[in-house]
């Protein structure tokens, strides 16, 4: 009983393993491909936003011209 | 030809944080539509974050500035796209980065074996970024411009052309070569 657990739980692992190891492997057939996946990984961070709510603050956007506003 | 990609990422992919305290949400809309794609454009150009990162911030807030003389004549992603390539290069020659490539790429042209074969294979994702950037670091200048825009597929090969001043039918060319020499390099790493 105890083997049979033991071998359930080494062969669980060993599934595991290899689950993981198919999830690490990539295959992209053109290079762009691989930078759209490499773009998607890529997180912007958050102090970009921050500087520009500050920078935007300091110094606003013209205001849209009312002529415009009529187009 | 198998592609094995985990689409589960692209699924999850970080969103940008939205702005704090932004005059307009027409302003904040359009940081959160493309901040990720700018934001990545230069940082593979530059091969800095936080150059990127100041890049990005400057690339926005010109927008924002120009954003009521914005034609319309392309699309939003384009403009900034094009405000983003001419800050990048300024950066670039002020720095005095800007390496001159002569006959690598031919080189690597040359012992490129043929891209549809077999795809390129990636183990770890962690250290794709920084193969990606060497690869691309060791490209033209135009080869690099080249593969960052055509991966992002909201841009048509028409806005590519305009966006690197040259015919949609010359971008179709070099991006053949392109492929080739990154193919080429990036294998070389593995």
């Amino acid at each position: 009983m105890k083997f049979e657990k033991k071998f359930s739980q080494q062969e669980q692992q060993v599934s595991e393993s290899k689950m993981e190891a198919s999830q690490t492997i990539h295959e992209f057939a053109v290079p762009e491909e691989m930078l759209r996946f490499d773009a998607n990984q890529t997180v912007v961070p958050d102090s970009v936003a921050q500087r520009l709510s500050r920078s935007l603050q300091r110094h606003p956007p013209p205001a849209r011209p009312w002529w415009k506003r009529w187009f | 030809m198998k592609l094995l990609v985990d689409n589960s990422s692209r699924e999850q992919a970080p969103q940008a944080s939205p702005l704090p305290d932004l005059a307009s949400d027409e302003l904040a809309a359009l940081y959160q539509a493309h901040s990720r794609e700018i934001y990545y454009l230069t940082l593979r150009l530059l091969g800095d974050a936080q150059r990127a990162e100041d890049a990005t911030h400057d690339v926005f807030l010109k927008a924002f500035r120009k954003y009521h003389d914005f034609r319309g004549d392309s699309s939003c992603r384009a403009w900034l796209y094009r405000i983003a390539i001419n800050h990048c290069s300024n950066l670039r020659q002020s720095w005095h980065n800007r390496h001159v490539f002569t006959s690598q790429d031919d080189v690597v042209e040359q012992n490129a074996s043929p891209v549809t074969d077999s795809p390129l294979r990636v183990l770890e994702i962690k250290e794709l970024g920084n193969r990606i950037q060497k690869t691309l670091d060791s490209l033209s200048e135009e080869y690099r411009l080249l593969l960052l825009l055509v991966a992002d597929e909201e841009l048509s090969y028409e806005e590519i052309a305009v966006l690197t001043d040259q015919t949609a039918d010359a971008v179709r060319g070099k991006l053949h070569r392109a492929r080739k020499a990154f193919t080429t390099t990036f294998r070389r790493g593995e």
